[in-house]
């Protein structure tokens, strides 16, 4: 299991300095002259060499790349052109928001999708079964933002009982930052608890047709019995996969459903420097969200292990 | 032939013929609007604003006057060819990859594995907002970073479905024939996974419509004065608590469109493996 | 008084009935089997006596069990062992965990360790075992443990269905051996399930022969063996005993084929830092095959000989030694196998199911040899295609279908006909016949010995079925841990065996 872990620590490892370099190269080797890039085709010569001073633009590529590492290991991202703040607190204060409201959607999504899963499976072919699947293909097509938008309609004006959007921060009250957080959440937690249902759904009929279902049945356990202590573990193995890909969608989806929210996460602070052509925060947000989302692979990775032997001993004894 | 013959049975899927109707109504829609729509999209009438639904105006109008359901019209075509070209990306690179990756193992396939779980931490919001700090907003960059994401999916699907057929005997007697790896992976592999890819290009395009909608939403897709339906709904939001139905058609479009193409390929899949419905599955749920 | 009456048992599924008015009875401590081939209708005979049935299957008919009102069926009176060992225990759950689970299931009040260290004693499996998963035990292993759990309610009765099929010839011996002492030891009676009819006539006393779901014939072991009434039972015997075939007017020839020195290991998968850790596949095999010679290979499961057979077929590259085919010499120093040697060789799969591309008709797979050929008109490619289905009995008319438009027995002819279209002069066979219903397996060996008589085609014929290599072969190679470790005429080597692992697969046979 240890051994299983070091390789894939390393493998993190590797491909967070893989997307280091891939986002460098992008971001601050292609524009050509970033500082020019920044300040745009009518800034004068001396602001643009002040510029480039303060970015220490004049060291060569592979120095300036070093540095950015060594930063990010200090927690040091440099200091943002258009907001003159220091990245690290930038998007300290923005991830208050943005990671709270990933956490509860995958959280929220997970408790909503997986007993509807293992409800339909178990009633398969029936009513019920029918019915949370018709859900599901809803659920599955409704982009998230425009649910929110319904949401914010339902909640917010016709009935007043939750903001339609702002946020309080978490220091001056954390209750209405909670309730704050609550739609967002909800919008987000949905269609990816639609998602989990229809995998978990698929994933645990599949299994209920295994040989070793067959067997907990022969021993004297009944149909729930055996899909309950042999059923359910196993078919969680491919919505495992499944959870570590939809975080990536959540991360997406967070940056996508703020803009409805008005809320200051990660997505807004991306998209006014993107339109300020801040490259330092653009650079550094988005090697934060890839890291996040390699992390959390690697996560899944690790629970996969755990719940399955086979993973941490590593392969099959083999008999041809 | 057997391609055929899967299409054949596919329609006696009651979820399949649902979405088959669905989806050619919304690509002949698509189709339409290329040659006419009921109103022209370019020309604003502000006094007209926000009409209700009337003769004139099936849908209604914007909030710049024009035709709700023209706008729709448009918008519907210029989601479906972002996210058809994003699944042609997708397959067109992917599947070579992934049947490179099955055909010759080794390190080649080490390198194609890795590149993919690399390219799935960048989900398609991340590329697209690269592209646009590099280049600005646009449908076409909306595409790219969409199709960039189907890359790894494509090869994923293609890698798994060739990797079970690599270890049948008909590879081998095709191998004693003297065939190489990459005859053998178009003339047996390929044409046999080819209708993994067909359900998996399905999915892709469902799943793009519901991208390109988010990408244009933040302003990082389609901008206008063309429209999509992701744009519509960016514009529809500044009026919505007044004008709700501006953001409720387009949202509805897209829903209806990406359940259509949804049921297709879970009718198409289901009917290529019917090991679910054999053991007494549901249909229309799958 | 028996334990299980079925009478009329009809078991169908929609319009399509599979079994049809099946009658047998157990009574206690008896052994009875059910014989048959594949899609006969017994796994379903034996699942509706334990009532496992899937729900869209329908009955007529009456089983008679006779266990008291109230009890639990399943595992209390009725034990059941599967046949695939590798997927029918829980991946993710200890072994010993998985007996314990029968054991609080039907005896709540018994010390659960020690009993399950007991039943695994009784399995002939160190106690160690109980911690391990599934993955980390052989196949054989696994079905021990199966039959542990099915033990651990102390039923009156076993059923086990086809609980060797997946097992090489050893451990299937074992196994057999192991169900007959715990029957024995418990007085249980047993329903034994199998294609096998060696398997049946060493375990049971009783036997009902199936055809199509139609119990066509049964009776006592001894006399259903001794004097068949039916054409069925008669056929399956027959194939059971193969027929002897040698060389009538041909002599063997000249070396054809000549190995020497050929070595493979492959490398196991691991962190790239550790130190690299290998299997010794092949290790220094020489060996000969003469013209119109048919050599047998056999040997154990994973001793090598699949991949020697992939080597000299030239699936596969050895990395050391030389192989000298017709006039070709080639090997690690000297480059590859030349294409001039590809077109004299060819080989026939186990599986005549994956032998074809579903998506081709027989034309387009039957011409695909022809690649190596391409100095061949359209009318010769056509004569070469048609004379070789002419050989295997077959007609053209039968190119423009699929394969799914075949029988097992057909695909195999067809697949014999596409090794020929080059007009080899050696074939390797890979287990040719296994996968091929008793029944006509007869055909298609006499069908391989009419070739080889009028053709002088030499053969590699590699099987786990010692009879079937006796009947056909004329010398025999015995592999064993990657190595040659018995070799010479077949009668001989059958007759004295030497080497060790020879007698243990002797010692293996279950004949009728």
């Amino acid at each position: 299991m240890i051994g299983f872990a070091a390789k894939r620590l390393f493998g993190v490892a590797v491909t967070l300095l893989v997307a280091a370099a891939i986002l460098f190269f992008l971001l601050d080797i292609l524009p050509g002259d970033p500082a020019r890039f920044m300040l745009g085709i009518n800034a004068t010569e001396d602001a643009v060499a002040a510029l480039r001073t303060e970015l220490g633009l004049d060291q060569p590529a592979f120095n300036r790349f070093f540095i950015w590492l060594l930063g990010l290991f200090q927690g040091d991202l440099g200091i943002s052109f258009s907001q003159r703040m220091p990245v690290t607190q930038l998007m300290a204060e923005r991830l208050q928001v943005s990671l709270p409201l990933a956490l509860g959607a995958l959280a929220l999504s997970t408790l909503i999708g997986l007993p509807i899963g293992i409800f339909a499976a178990q009633h398969r072919g029936k009513l019920g079964d029918t019915l949370a699947m018709v859900l599901a293909q809803i659920g599955i097509a409704i982009p998230n933002f425009w649910f929110a938008m319904l949401l914010v309609l339902a909640f917010a004006v016709t009935w007043r009982i939750l903001p339609p959007g702002g946020f309080v921060p978490w220091g001056e009250n954390p209750l209405l930052a909670l309730r704050s957080l609550v739609l967002p959440t909800i919008a987000l937690a949905l269609p990816q608890a639609a998602i989990l249902a229809r995998v978990m759904r698929t994933s645990l009929v599949d299994v209920m047709q295994a040989d070793f279902i067959r067997s907990a049945r022969a021993k004297g356990l009944s149909q729930s019995q055996a899909i309950w202590r042999h059923g359910v573990r196993n078919a969680l193995l491919p919505v495992l996969t499944i959870m570590g890909l939809q975080f990536a969608f959540l991360i997406a989806g967070t940056i996508i459903v703020e803009n409805v929210f008005y809320l200051p996460g990660l997505g807004r602070l991306i998209f006014s420097a993107i339109s300020a052509r801040d490259l330092i925060v653009v650079r550094s947000a988005i090697l934060v969200l890839v890291a996040m989302v390699i992390l959390v692979m690697f996560i899944v990775d690790l629970a996969y292990a755990l719940v399955d032997p086979r993973i941490r001993t590593g392969g099959g004894q083999d008999d041809g | 032939m057997a391609e055929q013959s899967t299409f054949v049975r596919a329609l006696h899927h009651p979820s399949f013929r649902l979405g088959l109707l669905g989806s050619a109504l919304f690509v002949l829609l698509a189709l339409i609007s290329l040659v006419w729509t009921p109103h022209p999209t370019d020309i604003v009438d502000i006094p007209n604003r926000f009409a209700n639904v009337n003769a004139n105006n099936w849908l209604g109008t914007d909030y710049l006057g024009r035709d709700q359901l023209s706008l729709l019209m448009v918008g519907i075509a210029s989601s479906l060819k972002v996210a058809l070209l994003a699944v042609a990306i997708g397959a067109l690179i992917g599947v070579p990859l992934g049947l490179m990756a099955a055909a010759q193992r080794g390190w080649l396939e080490a390198v194609i594995l890795r590149f993919n779980d690399f390219i799935f931490a960048f989900p398609a919001i991340i590329s697209a907002i690269i592209i646009t700090t590099l280049f600005g907003p646009s449908a076409i960059n909306a595409m790219v970073a969409i199709g960039i994401f189907n890359i790894p999916v494509f090869a994923r699907v293609a890698r798994g479905g060739a990797l079970s057929l690599w270890t049948l005997e008909y590879v081998d007697a095709a191998k004693l024939s003297g065939l190489s790896n990459a005859q053998i992976s178009l003339r047996h592999i390929m044409p046999n996974v080819a209708s993994l890819l067909i359900v998996q290009a399905t999915i892709q395009l469902s799943l793009g419509v519901l991208a390109e909608a988010g990408l244009s939403y933040i302003g990082l897709g389609t901008q206008p004065p063309d429209t999509s339906l992701g744009l519509m709904l960016k514009e529809a939001q500044s009026f919505f608590f007044g004008f709700p139905m501006q953001a409720i058609i387009p949202g509805m479009a897209i829903v209806l469109f990406v359940i259509s193409f949804n049921l297709l390929g879970d009718g198409l899949r289901d009917t290529l493996d019917p090991k679910l419905t054999k053991a007494g599955g549901v249909d229309v749920a799958g | 008084m028996s334990l299980v009456e079925v009478k009329d048992l009809s078991i169908g599924f929609g319009d399509h009935t599979v079994v049809h008015q099946m009658s047998l009875s157990i009574t206690p401590g008896q052994r009875v089997g059910v014989v048959g081939e594949s899609g006969s209708g017994k796994s379903l005979t034996a699942l509706s006596i334990i009532d496992l049935l899937p729900e869209s299957a329908n009955t007529t008919g009456e089983i008679i069990r006779n266990v008291p009102a109230g009890e639990s069926l399943r595992g209390k009176h009725i034990g059941m062992v599967f046949q695939e060992p590798m997927t029918a225990l829980n991946p993710l759950m200890r072994v010993g965990d998985q007996i314990r689970e029968a054991l609080e299931l039907h005896l709540p009040d018994i010390d659960f360790t020690a009993r399950v260290s007991e039943l695994i004693a009784e399995v002939d499996l160190p106690a160690s075992v109980a911690k391990r998963y599934p993955h980390e035990l052989s196949g054989g292993q696994r079905q021990r443990i199966g039959l542990a759990i099915a033990l651990a309610g102390e039923p009156e009765l076993l059923i086990a269905d086809e609980p060797t099929s997946a097992l090489d010839m050893i451990t299937q011996a074992q196994i057999v051996a192991l169900i007959k002492r715990v029957c024995d030891t418990h007085n249980m009676a047993l329903l034994f399930i199998s294609h096998d009819l060696g398997a049946v006539a060493a375990l049971c006393e009783h036997v009902h022969v199936l055809e199509k779901g139609k119990c066509v014939e049964s009776g006592s072991i001894e006399t259903v063996l001794k004097a068949p009434q039916e054409a069925y039972t008669q056929r399956l015997i027959a194939a059971a005993r193969p027929t002897r075939r040698r060389l009538k007017t041909r002599e063997i020839g000249a070396p054809l084929l000549e190995l020497d020195g050929i070595s493979k290991r492959f490398k196991l998968p691991g962190p790239f830092w550790a130190q690299k850790a290998y299997v010794q596949a092949l290790n220094d095999i020489s060996l000969t095959i003469r013209e119109s010679e048919c050599v047998g290979l056999v040997g154990p499961s994973g001793c090598g000989k699949t991949t020697l057979s992939r080597i000299i077929a030239g699936l596969q590259t050895a990395q050391r030694g030389t192989i000298a085919f017709d006039q070709h010499t080639y090997g690690r120093k000297l480059g590859e196998m030349p294409h001039a040697a590809r077109r004299e060789l060819s080989m026939v799969f186990q599986d005549p199911f994956g032998s074809f591309d579903p998506r081709l008709n027989m034309a387009q797979s039957l011409y695909e040899p022809l690649y190596l050929m391409p100095e061949l008109g359209h009318a010769e490619r056509q004569e070469r295609v048609h004379m070789a289905l002419e050989r295997v009995g077959l007609t053209p008319d039968m190119l423009g279908r699929h394969p799914h438009a075949f029988s097992g027995g057909q695909r195999q002819r067809l697949a014999i006909a596409r090794a020929l279209v080059l007009r080899p002069k050696l074939v390797v066979l890979d287990e040719p016949v296994s996968a091929l219903d008793v029944s006509i397996r007869g055909d298609v060996l006499e069908l391989l010995a009419d070739l080889r008589e009028n053709f002088g085609i030499a053969y590699l014929f590699v099987s786990h079925d010692l009879d079937v290599v006796r009947a056909v072969a004329d010398r025999v190679l015995v592999m064993d841990k990657g190595e040659i470790v018995e070799q010479g005429d077949v009668d001989t080597v059958f007759d004295a065996p030497k080497a060790r692992i020879t007698q243990q697969l002797l010692g293996a046979r279950l004949g009728v």
